[in-house]
C-alpha cells in the first residue's frame, strides 16, 4: 500500500466537539491510474479508549469508481487501504503509515494509491523435459531475520500435474526462485530393503534457470502488476544416498521409540528439510540424502510428558557413499535449580518470569522453569550442553544485571551443563538509566515512525539482551527505560530495511553517525538524534 | 483413493506375512490374523545364481507404454525388494534376482493407480518364482490412468475469487459410515482457477470453501456495511451434496469448465463469555475456536478463533450461518481444561452465549483377568478417544505391571475406549465397567472419581470357515472377517480375520463369545464398506450368522463376494 499523495481541506473552521470529521477519496492503482473498486479502507485509531481500553477502527469500501466516505469522531488515524491482488503493507522505500488527525467536523480528502502485485508462473520438468507434478516452487527474496541477511519464502506454489505453476500475489521486487521435487516422506515400517538396479539418484533444490545456489543466479525482477510467464525451472539431478542409524534397545524397557530426524546445515539451506524414513530391523534409515552437512537428533520423551528426556546429536557428513552412523550417545536431560535475586524494590511480582535455555544446536529445547514468587526455580529437563539463557517477561522496572553459574559470572548469558547441574543466580536490578530525546530529519523536521536502536558498547557488547529497538512518536520522540549500566550507541534509521539494525555488520559503516552514551546507575538522558539515511547501495 | 487403500492393504498384508515368517509380534490392526498365503519353502543349500525379470507397463486405456514407472519386485517374505524404472517403450528390467519362488511385482507412476493383473485381490495372486539363472520375460502390468477435473470459481459479479479451497469428494464408507470424502484439492489461483488432479473414476462433488477473512484488526471495529463472506458451495450452485452435481470422472478423463459461482452472504458473530464449570469464574488466557460442524462431512469448513478477555468475553466473528461447535482447550501450568458447546447461526448474531470449561482429572483404572492371568499386562495400552467428532482430547495411558492404570488429562465428555493392540496373547477385553456401570459397548462418559474396571478373558471360540465361489469352487487365499453383531457392534476390536487356503477354508480364532456375522471378501480392501449395517443387510445370504459361545468351535459356510457385487451396492444404496 502506498498513501503517496494526502491533501487535507479544512472544510469548517470551529466546529463542534461532538461534530464528527468526514474522510472521502478515492483509491487508484498505481500502475494504469484506474480506479479500484471493492477496495477496504481501513482508519485504524492510534489512541486507545473506552473501558476496557481498546482501539477503534473505521472501515468502509470503495464503490465502482474508486471513492469512499467515512464519517468518524475526531483523533487520530491510520489510513490503511487494501484489496485482494494489491500489495498490502508498506513497500520500500516509502516511510510508515499515513498518520491523520482529525479535528471535529473536519473534512479530508485522500488520493490513495494500491500497487498491483505482480506474477511468476512457468513449468518445472525433469531432465528430459517432462513435467513434474507436485514439484515445490518457493518464490525468495533477501531480508532480515534474526540480525542477518537470508533468503527468506515469500510465496509457495505446488505444481499440477502439466507441471504448472503460478505464483500470485507478489509485491515488486527482486525474486529467487528454486524449485524442488516432491517430498518422499512418511515413515515406512517394514523391514524390506530396496534393492535398486542402478544408483538412486534424485532432485536436487534447483534455483531458477539451473543453479544449486542463489548465488549463481541473478534475481527476477517483478514490476508492480507485471506477469513473468514461462519461468520454467529444469530439476538439477543428484546421487543420493542413506543414512542408517541403529536405534538402542528401549531405554527404558518399553515399546517407545525415539523421534529421529535428521536436518541440513545451516537449516535454511533446505526447502523440505525431512527425507523418508524407513525403520527395518532396528535401524533407522533415512533414504535420498544428497551430499551435504547434516544433523541427526534423538529424542526419547519421558514417560507421558513426565521423567528425563534421552537426547543424542550427531553431525553427519554425507560425501559420496551411504553413511552408518555409529552408536548413538543418548545424554539424560538433568535437574538444575536456581535463583532469582532483586537488588532494590520491585514494583510487579516475579510469578510471571520465566526462565529459558536455548541450545545452539538444533534439537530439543534446553528446558524452562517459571519462577516461584520467593525467586526460586526448577528446570526439571533441562539439557546438559550449552545454551542461550532467556529471561522473559523481565518485570517492569527492572533489567538483567548478571547471571552467575556457580560461582561463575556468564558475560554472554551462554550456560554450559556439559559438567552436571550447578545452580543458575540470577541477578535483576532496579537501578536503570533512562535515555528520551527526539530525532530529527535531514531538513530539521521532526522524524515520526522512525526506528531507534540502542547497541551496548563496551564491556557488555556480547550482552544480546541488551540491545533494544523503539520506535519514534508523531513529534519524533523516544524512549528507552530500565537500561542496564554501560556503555551503548544510538541509531536512528530513517530508511533501512526491515530486521538490518539487528545486524552488526550492517550498522558498522554507520557507526560513525550513531551517538555514544555512558549509563551510570540510575541517570537519565536526553539525547537529541539525527536519522541515518541508508543509501540503496547499501541495502 | 484406491491407489492409497491397496497400498494400506499391501502394507497390511507384508506385515502379516513379516509376522508370520519372523514370528514377531503382528502390527496389524486388533484381532487380525495371520493370512493364510501358502508361500513355498524357503530356498536352503548354496547360494544360486541370479535370474532376471523383464516385462512392459503399460496405460490400461490407451494401451500405450507408460515411462519413468517404479517397478517394485517384492520378496513375499518380507525381507527385500527390488526397484526398476521403465524406458522410454514401458519395458523394465531386473537383471539380478535372487532365486526364490515368492515374488510379487507392482507398478506405480504419477497419475496412475496400478491395477492388479486380471484379478482384484492381491490374495488371488501366485506369487511369481524365479529360479536359477532364470529370465522371466513378458510380465505385464497395466497402470490405470487416473482423471482430472478444472474450472473456475467466480464471484456474483463474476470476477474471480482468488485462494479459495477447491475440493474433490466422493461417496465412501469409513468404519461403517457413508460420508463425502475428499480426493483432492486445490487452491484458486487470481484468474480463480483451480485444477485437481488424480482422481480415481467415479462421482466427483466440487465444493468451494473460503478461509475466514476480511480486516481483523484488534479492537473495536465500526463498519458501515453488513460483514460478508463466501459460503462453502458445492458446484453448480448448491448449500449441500444432496442438490449438488457431480461430475462423472472416467479413466484418463479431463473434466473441463466446472465453472460456478460462490454468492457473497451475510456474516454474523457469536458472542459470550467462557466461566469454569465449577466456580462459574471467568476463564482467560486461552484461545476459543468455532469449527462449522454438523452430521455428515459436507460441512467442511475452516475453524475461526478468538481469544479469550480477562473477563472471559469472546468474540467470533465472520461466521457462515449453520452450526458450529466451541471447543476451549487451555493448558496452564501443566493442567489441562476444556470446554465444548455447540451453537448454531441463522440471520442475526449470537449473543450471550456461556461456555462452561472443566477442568481436567486422572481416571484411574486397573485391567483384570476372568480366570488365569496373562504372563504381562505390560503391553496393554488404554486408549480414550473422542465420541463426538470437531473438537475434544485424546488420552491413552499404559498399564502397569499390578494391572493398574491412570489416564491423565481427561474431561467430563463421552469416549470411546479401545486398547491398542490384543491385550495379551489368546485374550479379549470381555467387559469395562465405569465405577458400577456396565459400559462393556465401549462408550464411556467420563466423570472424576470413578474407576475403570476392564476384564479380560481367554474362553474366546473359534469356527472353520468354507469360502465357496458363486460356480460352487472353493474359493482361495480370499479374507474371511466376522463382524460382531447385537450389543458389541461398536467394538472395533472384537473383529477378528482369517484368510482361506488353497481349499477354501479358513479358520477365525480369538473370537469373543457373542453373535457375528462372518463374511468372505474378493478384495481386502472392501472391508471399510462391510463394517457399514446397511452395506452388511444386503450380502446376509452370502455370508452366515453365528453365536460364539465360550471355547467354542464351529463350523460355518459361506459364499464369496466379488468386486463386482460390491461395487453394484455402492450404487444401489444412496
Amino acid at each position: 500500500m502506498i498513501v503517496r499523495a494526502v491533501s487535507m481541506l479544512l472544510a469548517a473552521a470551529g466546529a463542534l466537539a461532538a461534530q464528527p470529521a468526514t474522510v472521502e477519496g478515492r483509491v487508484t492503482n498505481t500502475v494504469d491510474g484506474k480506479p479500484v473498486r471493492e477496495a477496504t479502507v481501513m482508519l485504524r485509531g492510534t489512541v486507545r479508549s473506552g473501558t476496557p481500553p481498546n482501539v477503534d477502527s473505521y472501515v468502509t469500501e470503495t464503490g465502482s469508481t474508486g471513492r469512499f466516505q467515512v464519517y468518524l469522531p475526531p483523533g487520530k488515524y491510520q489510513v490503511m487501504p487494501s484489496h485482494s491482488g494489491f500489495t498490502a503493507g508498506l513497500p520500500e522505500p516509502l516511510a510508515g503509515p499515513t498518520l491523520l488527525t482529525l479535528e471535529p467536523g473536519q473534512h479530508a480528502v485522500l488520493a490513495l494509491q494500491l500497487v498491483p502485485d505482480g506474477v511468476i508462473s512457468g513449468r518445472v520438468v525433469d531432465q528430459d523435459g517432462d513435467p513434474l507434478r507436485n514439484a515445490g516452487v518457493e518464490v525468495l527474496h533477501y531480508s532480515y531475520l534474526y540480525g542477518r541477511r537470508q533468503l527468506s519464502g515469500v510465496r509457495s506454489a505446488v505444481t499440477n500435474d502439466r507441471g504448472e505453476y503460478r505464483a500470485y500475489g507478489l509485491p515488486p521486487g527482486s525474486y529467487y526462485l528454486r524449485a524442488s521435487a516432491p517430498p518422499a516422506g512418511g515413515i515406512v515400517m517394514n523391514n524390506e530393503r530396496p534393492r535398486r538396479t542402478q544408483p538412486a539418484r534424485s532432485f536436487a533444490a534447483t534455483f531458477y534457470p539451473d543453479a544449486r545456489e542463489a548465488a549463481q543466479t541473478a534475481p527476477l525482477e517483478l514490476k508492480p502488476g507485471a506477469e513473468l510467464t514461462n519461468v520454467d525451472i529444469r530439476l538439477l539431478r543428484e546421487m543420493v544416498y542413506s543414512v542408517r542409524v541403529k536405534l538402542p534397545e528401549p531405554l527404558d524397557g518399553s515399546s517407545r521409540y525415539p523421534n529421529i530426524t535428521l536436518l541440513r546445515r545451516p537449516p535454511d539451506s533446505d526447502p523440505f528439510g525431512g527425507y523418508s524414513q524407513t525403520m527395518r530391523n532396528g535401524a533407522f534409515e533415512f533414504d535420498g540424502v544428497p551430499p551435504g552437512s547434516f544433523v541427526l537428533t534423538a529424542a526419547l520423551a519421558g514417560a507421558v510428558g513426565k521423567g528425563p528426556v534421552q537426547f543424542a546429536r550427531q553431525f553427519v557428513e554425507v560425501t559420496d557413499h551411504d553413511v552408518e552412523v555409529p552408536a548413538l550417545d543418548f545424554v539424560s536431560t538433568i535437574e538444575v535449580a536456581g535463583t532469582v535475586k532483586v537488588e532494590g524494590a520491585l514494583s510487579s511480582p516475579l510469578q510471571n518470569m520465566r526462565v529459558i535455555l536455548l541450545p545452539r544446536e538444533p534439537g530439543p529445547d534446553g528446558g524452562n522453569a517459571f519462577v516461584d514468587a520467593d525467586g526460586a526455580f526448577v528446570i526439571h529437563y533441562a539439557l546438559p550442553e550449552p545454551c542461550q539463557l532467556h529471561v522473559a517477561p523481565v518485570p517492569r522496572g527492572a533489567y538483567l544485571k548478571a547471571v552467575k553459574l556457580g560461582d561463575r559470572v556468564l558475560p554472554d548469558l551462554e550456560v554450559d551443563l556439559t559438567g552436571g547441574a550447578r545452580a543458575i543466580t540470577i541477578l535483576l536490578a532496579t537501578d536503570g538509566g533512562r535515555i528520551e530525546g527526539q530525532v530529527r530529519n535531514a531538513e530539521g523536521q521532526p522524524a515520526a515512525s522512525v526506528t531507534i536502536t540502542l547497541v551496548p558498547d563496551g564491556a557488555h557488547r556480547g550482552r544480546p539482551d541488551r540491545l533494544k529497538t523503539a520506535t519514534t512518536g508523531d513529534e519524533g520522540e523516544y524512549l528507552f527505560q530500565e537500561i542496564a549500566p554501560g556503555g551503548y550507541r544510538l541509531f536512528a534509521w530513517q530508511n533501512a530495511e526491515a530486521g538490518a539494525p539487528l545486524d552488526a555488520e550492517f550498522r558498522k559503516p554507520f557507526e560513525k553517525l550513531s551517538v555514544a552514551v555512558t549509563v551510570e546507575p540510575s541517570s537519565r538522558h536526553t539525547v537529541p538524534l539525527n536519522t541515518i539515511t541508508v543509501k540503496p547501495a547499501s541495502r | 483413493m484406491k491407489l492409497i487403500s491397496l497400498l494400506v492393504t499391501y502394507s497390511l498384508a507384508a506385515a502379516l506375512l513379516t509376522a508370520q515368517v519372523v514370528g514377531g509380534g503382528g502390527r496389524g490392526g486388533p484381532g487380525m490374523r495371520l493370512p493364510g498365503m501358502d508361500l513355498p519353502p524357503v530356498p536352503t543349500g548354496p547360494p544360486k545364481k541370479p535370474g532376471t525379470v523383464e516385462g512392459v507397463v503399460s496405460n490400461s486405456v490407451t494401451h500405450a507404454p507408460v515411462k519413468k514407472a517404479t517397478v517394485n519386485l517384492r520378496n513375499l517374505r518380507g525381507q527385500y525388494s527390488y526397484v526398476a524404472t521403465t524406458d522410454a517403450a514401458g519395458h523394465f528390467l531386473f537383471d539380478s534376482v535372487e532365486p526364490d519362488a515368492a515374488y510379487m511385482l507392482t507398478a506405480a507412476c504419477p497419475g496412475f493407480s496400478f491395477q492388479m493383473p486380471s484379478g482384484r485381490s492381491m490374495f488371488s495372486l501366485q506369487p511369481l518364482a524365479v529360479a536359477e539363472e532364470q529370465h522371466v520375460t513378458g510380465a505385464a502390468l497395466q497402470l490405470s490412468p487416473l482423471g482430472v477435473i478444472s474450472g473456475k470459481v467466480l464471484d456474483e459479479d463474476g470476477d474471480p475469487i482468488p485462494s479459495l479451497i477447491v475440493r474433490a469428494l466422493q461417496f465412501d464408507y469409513q468404519q461403517g459410515a457413508k460420508r463425502l470424502a475428499q480426493r483432492g484439492s486445490d487452491t484458486t489461483d487470481d484468474h480463480g482457477e483451480y485444477r485437481i488432479f488424480d482422481l480415481q473414476p467415479g462421482h466427483v462433488y466440487i465444493q468451494a470453501v473460503a478461509r475466514p477473512a476480511g480486516p481483523q484488526a484488534s479492537g473495536r471495529m465500526h463498519r458501515d456495511r453488513p460483514d460478508e463472506g463466501f459460503p462453502a458451495t458445492f458446484y453448480p450452485a448448491a448449500a449441500d451434496v444432496t442438490s449438488a452435481t457431480a461430475a462423472d470422472v472416467t479413466p484418463g478423463a479431463e473434466v473441463t469448465g466446472i465453472d460456478f459461482r460462490v454468492h457473497k452472504v451475510r456474516v454474523y458473530r457469536i458472542r459470550g463469555t467462557a466461566v469454569d464449570a465449577q466456580t462459574q469464574q471467568p476463564v482467560h488466557g486461552a484461545g476459543i475456536s468455532a469449527l462449522p460442524c454438523a452430521s455428515g462431512s459436507d460441512r467442511w469448513g475452516y475453524q475461526t478463533s478468538a481469544g479469550l478477555q480477562p473477563d472471559g468475553a469472546f468474540d467470533l466473528r465472520g461466521l457462515i450461518p449453520g452450526p458450529y461447535c466451541l471447543t476451549i482447550q487451555s493448558n496452564q501450568g501443566g493442567k489441562t481444561s476444556f470446554g465444548r458447546q455447540t451453537v448454531s447461526v441463522a440471520d442475526q448474531d449470537v449473543d450471550g452465549v456461556v461456555v462452561a470449561v472443566s477442568p481436567s482429572f486422572a481416571l484411574k483404572g486397573v485391567v483384570a483377568a476372568e480366570g488365569p492371568p496373562p504372563e504381562s499386562f505390560k503391553n496393554i495400552r488404554v486408549m480414550l478417544s473422542p465420541a463426538e467428532p470437531y473438537g475434544g482430547m485424546y488420552a491413552n495411558a499404559g498399564v502397569q505391571e499390578d494391572g493398574s492404570f491412570v489416564l491423565e488429562n481427561v474431561v467430563p465428555q463421552a469416549y470411546d475406549l479401545q486398547l491398542s493392540s490384543p491385550p495379551a496373547e489368546g485374550y479379549y477385553l470381555k467387559s469395562i465397567r465405569l465405577g458400577d456401570q456396565d459400559v462393556s459397548a465401549g462408550r464411556i462418559d467420563a466423570i472424576a472419581g470413578a474407576t475403570l474396571t476392564l476384564t479380560l478373558a481367554s474362553d474366546s471360540g473359534q469356527v472353520a470357515v468354507s469360502v465357496r465361489s458363486a460356480s460352487g469352487d472353493p474359493a482361495a487365499r480370499i479374507p474371511v472377517i466376522a463382524i460382531p453383531e447385537g450389543d458389541f457392534a461398536a467394538r472395533r476390536d472384537m473383529f477378528r480375520t482369517g484368510f482361506t487356503d488353497p481349499n477354501g477354508n479358513a479358520t477365525i480364532s480369538g473370537l469373543p463369545p457373542g453373535d457375528y456375522q462372518v463374511l468372505a471378501l474378493e478384495n481386502f480392501g472392501d472391508m471399510n464398506f462391510i463394517q457399514s449395517p446397511d452395506f452388511r443387510k444386503l450380502f446376509a445370504h452370502q455370508g452366515a450368522s453365528l453365536t460364539v459361545h465360550a471355547n467354542g468351535r464351529d463350523t460355518v459356510s459361506v459364499k464369496l463376494i466379488t468386486t463386482e457385487e460390491i461395487e453394484q451396492a455402492k450404487s444401489k444404496l444412496p
